[in-house]
């Protein structure tokens, strides 16, 4: 198939920043590729010559920042169902863990907790858990997806890549403080509090721990150690935010590489 | 004749589904049998047929699959899948409904 710098450029404007992951471009350029060539061809069976016809093809082919538009319009609600559709298949082992963590609880939890008491307790501990392994879920999986899926190095921009990550990491720094007394209804916080301080199963350490964690976390601890609840969390954010916003520009794929995809001059 | 933007929303999938239950066809040619088929009523800006294409491919409606080996040229060839045909149905009857009821009303309003 000939290559036409014209209609070679307009493809690369087409699947520049269009969300395709790179593999799928390739399809995607060669079928346009396709379709414009059997365009111009059929303009120069009708009398026109080679200019002519491309430039008539490219205008019969529509606006190229529209079909970028719907490109990516497109890409993202597949993106989206793709990380759905995984998560999906932990709910049900999800559902099944938390029931086990319920009933073991409602058994094993000692005296002096009542049965109904006992497995009050259970339903709530494995709600909380069931919400952080949900959570823990989808950053993972969103970690995972978006690392998986390598752009050109052109259309890496680091401040947005630094603030998605970075927004990722505070909302994991949230998320653990909302095991906390912030969310303490949310989370079952009279559940989890009751539990470890009524079974002998758990090890002391880990009832101070929790306890700790649980009652001083936030309310104390932001008064007392400023460093450790302000500073090393900001620190731990930035730090990782720029750590993974690098590892994911050196996912990117090269100039080179997308410009003997895309362009041949 | 150009039509109302809002008039032909949620059309263009049932007119490719249309013309891929006819025949397994490539995006080129997509775009002419539908132009030939609809007498030229309906032509399709021919770039914004592609993202259609791969949403309709993605919910499983068509099914495209790369034709032609070395030598010539490799075309992506659309067929229509079992579920598309089930949809194509499904919206083939709302449409006959849609234009009845319309005709009724349209019918009634100049006769007045």
């Amino acid at each position: 198939m000939n290559k036409h710098p014209k209609i070679e450029h307009s493809i690369a404007t087409i699947l520049t920043n269009c969300g395709l992951p790179m593999d799928r471009r390739t399809e995607v350029a060669d079928e346009l590729r396709d379709h414009l060539s059997q365009l111009v061809d059929a303009k120069c069976a009708e009398g026109m010559d080679e200019d002519q016809a491309i430039q008539t093809a490219l205008a019969e082919f529509g606006s190229l920042a529209a079909i970028r538009r719907q490109l990516r319009k497109q890409q993202s609600v597949l993106d989206r169902r793709h990380v759905m559709a995984d998560l999906r298949r932990y709910v049900w082992p999800l559902v099944a863990g938390c029931g086990i963590i319920a009933l073991l609880v409602a058994i094993f939890a000692p005296a002096p907790a009542s049965v109904s008491l006992r497995c009050l307790f259970g339903a709530i501990i494995s709600v909380g858990v069931c919400g952080i392994m949900i959570t823990y879920g989808v950053s993972a999986e969103l970690l995972v997806y978006r690392l998986q899926r390598p752009r050109p190095r052109s259309e890496f921009h680091f401040q947005k890549s630094f603030c998605f990550w970075g927004a990722v990491v505070f909302g994991f720094f949230i998320f653990m403080a909302s095991m906390s007394p912030l969310a303490i209804i949310v989370c079952g916080f009279f559940g989890q509090y009751a539990f470890l301080h009524s079974s002998p199963y758990v090890a002391p350490q880990l009832q101070a721990e929790a306890h700790w964690f649980l009652l001083r976390c936030l309310p104390t601890a932001m008064m007392d150690n400023p460093l450790r609840s302000f500073l090393l969390p900001l620190l731990t954010v930035l730090a990782g935010a720029t750590a993974i916003a690098l590892y994911e520009r050196s996912r990117c794929v090269d100039e080179d590489e997308v410009a003997d995809t895309f362009i041949t001059e | 004749m150009r039509f109302d933007r809002e008039l032909l929303k949620g059309t263009t999938e049932t007119f490719i589904l249309a013309t891929v239950a006819e025949m397994p066809c490539h995006g080129y040619q997509l775009v002419k049998q539908l132009k030939l088929k609809s007498e030229g009523i309906f032509q399709l800006g021919e770039g914004t047929l592609y993202p259609i294409l791969y949403k309709l491919e993605a919910k499983g409606w068509i099914a495209g699959k790369w034709d032609g080996g070395t030598g010539q040229r490799r075309r992506r060839v659309y067929r229509i899948t079992p579920l598309g045909r089930r949809q194509l149905a499904a919206r083939s009857e709302q449409w006959s409904e849609l234009v009845r009821g319309m005709a009724l009303l349209l019918g009634a309003s100049t006769n007045e």
